[in-house]
C-alpha cells in the first residue's frame, strides 16, 4: 500500500526534472544562439558596405575560389547560425516529452556550438575583407576556420555544462500477460514485427525525397563533388532497408530478432535467458535514439518506437531490448517455456 | 500472434493453428489489416510442413477471416472487425468484474455453465 506515494513521487519529481531540462535546453540551444546571430548579422550588415563587390565566399585549397554577392553572408549567417538551432532543438523538444537523457543534452550544447561556429566564421570571412578594391588579394582563411572550430568545441561543452544532468528513469514494467503452461510435447510460438513509427518513416522518406533530388541535380550539372550525395543515398538507403522493420519470435529455442533484409540479426538461446519482463521503453532517453544501439549502461537495444519492449536479462551479455507491439505476450511466451525449464530440471 | 500446437492431440495440426489465429484475433493479439508472418516462417517456426501452415491460412481465408493476396501475403480482413469487437468488449467485461473484485477465473467458470 505504502509503495503507490513513494512511485508517484518518483514520477512527480521526473517530470519536474525534464521541466527543467527543457527549460535550459531552449535557453542555451536557442535564445543564445538568437542573440549570437544577431550580434552577428548586426556586424555583417554595418560592414557589407566596405566589401568588394563580388565578394569572396568560398576558398579552395589554393586561396580564394569561389566570389558571391557580400548579402550572401546575411542569409548564410542567419540559415546555419539559426536555422540549424532551432531545427536541433525542436527535434529534441518533440522526442524528450516524457524521457531525457545524455543525447538531448549533447544536441542543446552543439546547437549553441554551431551558432557560435557560423558566427565566427561568417562575421571573421567578412572582416577579413573589409577595405579591399578586389576580393582575390583577400588573405588565408584558415585561422577563421581555426576559430570557429574553437567556438564549436568551447561553446559546445559550456552547452553541455549549463544543462542539468537528467538521466533517464528505468523503463517502467509493464502489467505482465498471463499464458497458460506449456506442456511436455507442446509448442507455443509468438511472431510480430517491429517497425518504426509513421512519423518516423515519413521524415526518413522525405530526407531521401530531398537527396535525391540534390543527387539529380548536382549529376545534371556534371558537379565534381556529385559522388557525396550518392554516397549518402547508399548509406541511408542501407541503414532504412536493414533496421526499418524486424521480425521479432519467441518460442522453444528462445527470442530471435532479425531484420526484414536478412541482416542484422540476433538470437538469444534459451538456455541464456535468465530472465524476461515487459517494459515500457523511451529510446531517445534511454538509448540516445532509435534503431540498433548500444546504451551507455551497455544494454543491447533494438529499439524502433516508443512503446511496450521486450527486456531479456542475458546470462554472459548486457541486458537485450526490444520495443515491439505486444512485448507482454512475447514475454509471457518466453516466462511459460522458463518456467517448463525449471520444472523439467527438478 | 500467438500460436499453440499439440502435436499428441487428436485434432491435425493446421486446425490448431487455424484455431490459434482465431483466438489471438478475439484476444485482441491480431486487428483487421494486420499482416499474418509468411507461412513458411510459421512452418519453421513451429517445427511443421509448410503445407500444413498454408492449409491452417486457406482454411481461415474460407471463413472470411483472413485475405491471402499475391505479393502481400496474410493480411486479417476487415470481415474480422466483429470479432475484434468482441475482443474490446471481453476485456471492459473483465475489467469491470475485476473493479467489483470477481477474479477471471470465476467470469470463466460462469461462462462455461451458461454454455452446458
Amino acid at each position: 500500500m505504502n509503495d503507490r506515494p513513494a512511485e508517484q513521487s518518483v514520477t512527480a519529481r521526473h517530470a519536474g526534472d525534464i521541466r527543467r531540462a527543457r527549460r535550459a535546453l531552449i535557453i542555451v540551444g536557442l535564445l543564445i544562439p538568437v542573440v549570437l546571430t544577431a550580434i552577428a548579422t548586426v556586424l555583417i550588415a554595418v560592414w557589407i558596405p566596405e566589401l568588394p563587390d563580388p565578394a569572396a565566399t568560398h576558398w579552395g585549397v589554393g586561396g580564394v575560389d569561389g566570389f558571391g554577392s557580400p548579402q550572401s553572408y546575411l542569409w548564410m549567417a542567419i540559415g546555419l547560425g539559426l536555422g540549424l538551432p532551432i531545427l536541433m532543438v525542436a527535434a529534441v523538444l518533440a522526442m524528450g516529452r516524457h524521457q531525457w537523457g545524455g543525447a538531448s543534452r549533447l544536441l542543446g550544447g552543439m546547437a549553441l556550438g554551431l551558432s557560435g561556429f557560423s558566427a565566427v566564421v561568417n562575421t571573421g570571412s567578412v572582416e577579413v575583407q573589409r577595405g579591399l578594391a578586389d576580393a582575390a588579394h583577400v588573405g588565408p582563411v584558415w585561422p577563421i576556420v581555426i576559430g570557429g572550430f574553437c567556438a564549436l568545441l568551447v561553446l559546445t561543452t559550456i552547452g553541455w555544462a549549463v544543462q542539468p544532468d537528467v538521466h533517464p528513469t528505468l523503463g517502467a514494467p509493464l502489467k505482465p500477460a498471463h499464458l497458460a503452461s506449456i506442456s511436455a510435447g507442446e509448442r507455443v510460438v509468438w511472431v510480430a514485427t517491429a517497425s518504426m513509427s509513421r512519423v518516423a518513416m515519413l521524415v526518413i522518406g522525405l530526407v531521401i525525397v530531398v537527396v535525391v533530388g540534390i543527387t539529380a541535380v548536382m549529376v545534371m550539372e556534371r558537379h565534381e563533388a556529385w559522388w557525396i550525395p550518392v554516397l549518402t543515398l547508399v548509406i541511408i538507403g542501407a541503414a532504412f532497408a536493414t533496421s526499418a522493420s524486424f521480425r521479432v519470435r519467441a518460442g522453444a529455442d528462445g527470442l530471435s530478432v532479425r531484420s526484414q533484409a536478412g541482416f542484422p540479426r540476433v538470437h538469444v538461446p534459451l538456455d541464456e535467458i535468465t530472465s524476461v519482463r515487459a517494459v515500457d521503453c523511451h529510446p531517445f532517453g534511454e538509448f540516445g535514439g532509435f534503431g540498433w544501439r548500444i546504451g551507455l549502461d551497455g544494454r543491447t537495444g533494438i529499439v524502433l518506437r516508443t512503446g511496450p519492449a521486450i527486456e531479456v536479462e542475458r546470462r554472459d551479455k548486457r541486458p537485450l531490448v526490444v520495443t515491439v507491439d505486444g512485448a507482454d505476450v512475447g514475454v509471457a511466451t518466453l516466462n511459460a517455456y522458463l518456467a517448463r525449464r525449471t520444472e523439467e530440471g527438478e | 500472434m500467438l500460436i499453440r500446437l499439440d502435436p499428441d492431440s487428436a485434432r491435425p495440426l493446421f486446425e490448431q493453428i487455424a484455431t490459434s489465429v482465431r483466438s489471438d484475433v478475439l484476444a485482441g493479439r491480431l486487428r483487421p489489416g494486420d499482416r499474418l508472418p509468411a507461412a513458411r516462417e510459421v512452418a519453421d517456426a513451429l517445427d511443421v510442413n509448410v503445407h500444413t501452415a498454408l492449409r491452417a491460412y486457406q482454411e481461415l481465408r474460407d471463413e472470411g477471416l483472413i485475405d491471402l493476396r499475391r505479393g502481400r501475403g496474410a493480411v486479417v480482413s476487415a470481415s474480422a472487425a466483429p470479432l475484434a469487437a468482441l475482443a474490446e468488449d471481453i476485456a471492459a467485461l473483465v475489467h469491470r468484474a475485476d473493479d467489483l473484485g470477481v477474479s477471471p477465473a470465476t467470469l470463466a467458470a460462469i461462462i462455461k455453465e451458461m454454455t452446458s
